[in-house]
């Protein structure tokens, strides 16, 4: 055959040697009846025969090994309409309710089925493979040996074998923006040293914005061992970089640039006290009327953004980098004795604004720290009442916000559960915004009482309010817990009138109950699986 | 969740996807009916099996009695042309004349433009494009040599399909020449492969001749599996059929245009008793469902060859019987999935191996987990195309 293709890719127009039928071959010699002088008759007609032949004494391959079977799985294995309901929330990659199903699966000890772990095994986002790790079962340990990818599963999330170090280093020379974080995220996860050397080596060829992004991944797993690398970053060009690298200073408290912010922040207050047990009573504020590089180099920016003092600017940038652990140590008085006594300043609210960035900051490792985030909560809610209808309250809600979300459950919910029936009048709609912030699942107290508050509110109402209300539905679809779930699909009214509101309102009611359909089926299931 | 006010009779027929339910809706198929198929699609264990209620065998034996007289009514149409057959069969006799000698020039066309490509050599079409192939089909069609158009067209696809491209265009030249060859010797070939050659060259086989020609097996009939291809304006389905008492392995086509369905509902994996007929010929591979009855109760092991050389015997058998022959169906027992240097095989007990095509087996390796298993697929010559796969006794369409 080998002959004949060879003569036929050439061409027999290009050759002379004669090309007799094969009378030795016997599929061939079949061809002697036919056969003429015509030379590209002959080709094609030994081909046909010598073609044939070959297909017809094919024969398997023999020499490739089996795979050793997968060894028997030892916990139940997720069967039925679990593998459907897994694979739309997999291929809609609607995260929130894949976690939900994760979770629920890991607490019943089910296994994913087999069919669902090529996608499970692609997932790339380092929380998903976390919760998906106990659930792959022995089915997807052996799958995972045979594709390079999925090596994660072996060696761990966190933990790099030095072939999958390969790997990511290949995607994290050669990958697209989006994926170098996400790597640089894992590899940080395993080895942080090795991660941060990764960074330093191509830091300088990045644009800005990556520079910042990519330093901001530090985070994971931040310790002294950073500082070097961070405190040249303050001899960046750009000023968002050196933002990055001043906040992630800030948190390590020995290093010097956490010392020259507090240096800097002290020297801005004055106490003033009275009474014999020298009781605090006053903060005076003074922050610098000029500042030297030094400064500059540190990230507190030299010109103000419009519209805003510099003084209160710096004074801003400098005390967001100071734990509030500091003053209340330093002041020897509760978190609300000091907001009290700055209250009557003239940069109370920056002071304000700088405690609370401080204290998002610091409040997950500092429980010191943590015990701010009521009374500042307290403090933005007079602030807000107080300059309500007066001036846009976006400012402060964006406070508020960020205090909320580095509140836990119960802090948060706390602060919430009574702003309910405010944002069911119609100024305080816009309250309805931390819902989303709050901790998942929300508690049965809280699902219950935001449940009690929409039914009221969509039944009487026929405004915006019943819109934005309805819209929250979409939020608690994913946070309300599986025991309230029932109550959720009790019969729902919506103000029977015809204006637009209301039609979009009943939309989102009826998408609401079908999310929680899926949620509850899922539950249903679960149990049917165990029954 | 959906309560309603009365208990329904919801029926739905795996065999084709007839379907009928009690309610008064005037939507179809109504809910019901789809709640019942998306119930059964999700979890094949929530519908147990159970005797037919009297209300199912009664619709049953109901729509085999509307679809036998669907298809006898093409007979009684038949019939009455008697009168007029004189006449009839002489402009017959003439058209079948002037297409036959259609179709020797248009084999004669091509058989210039082969020996061409052979004289100039095969390293020239490499990088031809579509259309230059394209046009040989079209001219064939025009010919009304349609099998060898549809022969010719799918050649566009061998130049750099891989390294052996050169020998695997060589052999479908030759064996469009080899066509070529028995057309024009066409008297002197037996019967069944003259009617071979007709076919597949393009001729169609009537109803009426395939009634009386074709060969009938009564069965009970495995569809092991079922593809859909896309050729130029239609789609082609093909599903693979296998008689459980015969063992006799059939192709059933079917063809559609692009936004139609296929006539016959045909589901993979089902099983149903039937009778089959085979289109007349040498290798009778084509077949065409003349009755189908109702989906039979649980299935047995599917039939199927035990080692990979037995399968390979087979081919080597109906090749022999008619060398044109190029899918072959099967089912495979007790094979498990493997790979070796990025490329994927079925490998059987005595562990010879078959590639498989494609690089993305990874669901098929995750559902058996390297055990054996019985799989269905469809075998070109080179490679195997897993079609489905038979887990615990389940079907699964892969």
């Amino acid at each position: 055959m080998e002959e004949l293709t060879k003569l036929a890719l050439v061409g027999t127009g290009k050759q002379t040697a004669s090309l007799g039928v094969d009378v030795q071959h016997p599929a061939e010699s079949l061809l002697v009846e036919v056969a003429s002088d015509d030379r590209e008759h002959l080709v094609l007609l030994r081909a046909a025969a010598r073609g044939v032949y070959e297909r017809c004494g094919h024969t398997g391959e023999r020499d490739i090994a089996a795979l050793t079977p997968c060894p028997r799985e030892s916990r139940r294995v997720a069967s039925g309409r679990l593998l459907g309901l897994l694979q739309n929330a997999l291929a809609t990659k609607s995260d929130d309710l894949l976690k939900e199903f994760l979770r629920q699966m890991a607490a019943s000890e089910l296994l994913l089925p087999p069919e669902l772990l090529p996608e499970a095994l692609e997932v790339a986002d380092v929380d998903l493979r976390e919760m998906l790790l106990p659930l792959l079962g022995e089915r997807g340990r052996w799958l995972s040996q045979f594709n390079t990818e999925w090596q994660w599963v072996s060696a761990g999330v966190a933990q790099l074998s030095s072939t999958n170090r390969d790997g990511l280093k290949q995607r994290w020379d050669e990958g697209a923006f989006s994926e170098r974080r996400q790597v640089l995220l894992s590899v940080r996860r395993g080895d942080p040293a090795l991660g941060r050397e990764w960074l330093a080596e191509t830091l300088d060829g990045e644009k800005a914005e990556h520079r910042a992004r990519l330093l901001q991944v530090l985070l994971e797993a931040l310790s002294p061992a950073d500082e070097p690398l961070l405190e040249s970053r303050l001899d960046d060009r750009s000023e968002q970089v050196r933002a990055v690298a001043a906040d992630l200073l800030a948190r390590l408290p020995d290093s010097a640039l956490a010392a020259r912010m507090r240096q800097r922040a002290t020297e801005m207050f004055m106490v003033e006290t009275a009474g014999t047990l020298g009781e605090l009573k006053k903060l005076v504020c003074n922050p610098p009327e000029a500042i030297d590089k030094s400064w500059q180099r540190d990230a507190v920016p030299l010109k103000p953004p419009p519209g805003r003092g510099k003084r209160a600017v710096w004074l801003e940038s400098v005390i967001s980098r100071v734990p509030p652990s500091e003053w209340t140590r330093r002041f020897a008085a509760e978190p609300r004795q000091l907001i009290e006594a700055i209250a009557d300043d003239d940069f109370w609210l920056p002071t304000l604004s700088g405690w609370t960035a401080a204290t998002v900051l610091f409040a997950p490792g500092d429980a010191e720290s943590a015990r701010w985030l009521g009374p500042l909560w307290s403090a933005w809610q007079v602030v807000d009442a107080r300059q309500r209808g007066k001036q846009r309250t976006t400012d402060h809600h964006q406070q508020l916000r960020a205090l909320l979300s580095a509140m836990n459950r119960e802090q948060a919910e706390a602060c919430v559960r009574p702003l309910l029936g405010e944002m069911a009048t119609d100024t305080g709609v816009e309250s309805l915004a931390f819902l989303s912030l709050l901790p998942k699942p929300w508690s049965e107290t809280l699902a219950s009482d935001y449940l009690r508050q929409a039914r009221e509110v969509l039944a009487r109402h026929s405004d915006n309010r019943a819109f934005q209300w309805a819209s929250s539905l979409q939020t608690a679809a994913r946070c309300i817990p599986p025991s309230v779930i029932p109550l959720a699909l009790e019969e729902w009214h919506v103000a029977d009138s015809r204006n637009w509101h209301n039609q979009a309102a009943e939309r989102e009611v009826e998408r609401f109950m079908e999310a929680l359909r899926m949620r509850q089926t899922f539950y249903d299931e679960l149990q049917v699986e165990f029954s | 969740m959906c309560r309603g006010s009365a208990v329904y009779q919801v029926k739905v027929d795996l065999s084709n996807l007839g379907y009928a339910c009690s309610c008064p809706s005037r939507k179809f198929p109504c809910k019901h009916v789809l709640g019942l198929l998306m119930l059964r699609a999700a979890s094949p264990e929530a519908a147990p099996q159970s005797s037919e209620p009297d209300w199912v065998t009664d619709w049953l034996s109901r729509r085999r009695e509307r679809a036998e007289k669907k298809s006898a009514p093409v007979e009684q149409e038949a019939a009455p042309a008697t009168d007029e057959k004189v006449v009839d069969e002489k402009a017959q006799r003439r058209r079948a004349q002037q297409r036959e000698s259609r179709v020797s020039d248009g084999l004669e066309r091509l058989d210039v433009w082969l020996k061409d490509v052979v004289r100039n050599g095969l390293a020239n079409v490499e990088t031809k494009p579509a259309p230059f192939w394209e046009e040989q089909a079209k001219r064939l069609v025009d010919a009304q040599a349609g099998g060898m158009a549809a022969r010719v067209s799918r050649w566009s696809e061998i130049p750099r399909s891989g390294r052996d491209w050169p020998t695997r265009l060589l052999i479908e030249l030759g064996l469009a020449k080899l066509l070529i060859q028995a057309w024009q010797r066409f008297d002197s070939l037996d019967a069944s492969l003259q009617q071979d050659v007709r076919q597949l060259l393009g001729w169609n086989v009537s109803q009426a001749e395939l009634e009386q020609d074709g060969e009938r097996v009564v069965d009970l009939w495995l569809v092991a599996g079922q593809r859909t291809e896309d050729e130029d304006r239609i789609r082609v389905q093909r599903s693979w059929i296998v008689g459980r008492a015969t063992g006799r392995w059939g192709m059933v086509l079917q063809f559609a245009p692009h936004n139609q369905s296929f006539a016959d509902v045909i589901v993979p994996g089902s099983e149903q008793a039937g009778e089959v007929v085979f289109y007349p010929g040498a290798a009778r591979q084509r077949a065409k469902f003349l009755i189908r009855e109702q989906v039979t109760g649980v299935a047995d092991r599917p039939p199927g060859v035990d080692t990979i050389e037995m399968f390979l015997h087979h081919i080597a058998d109906a090749l022999a019987r008619l060398p044109w022959l190029t899918v072959f169906g099967a089912i495979l027992h007790d094979v498990t999935i493997t790979m070796h240097d990025d490329r994927w095989y079925v490998r059987d007990r005595d562990g010879h191996c078959l590639p498989i095509a494609g690089r993305d087996h990874w669901r098929l390796l995750a559902l058996t987990g390297g055990h054996p298993v019985d799989v269905a697929g469809e075998w070109d010559g080179y490679c195997l195309r897993p079609l489905g796969l038979y887990l615990n006794g389940v079907y699964r369409v892969l």
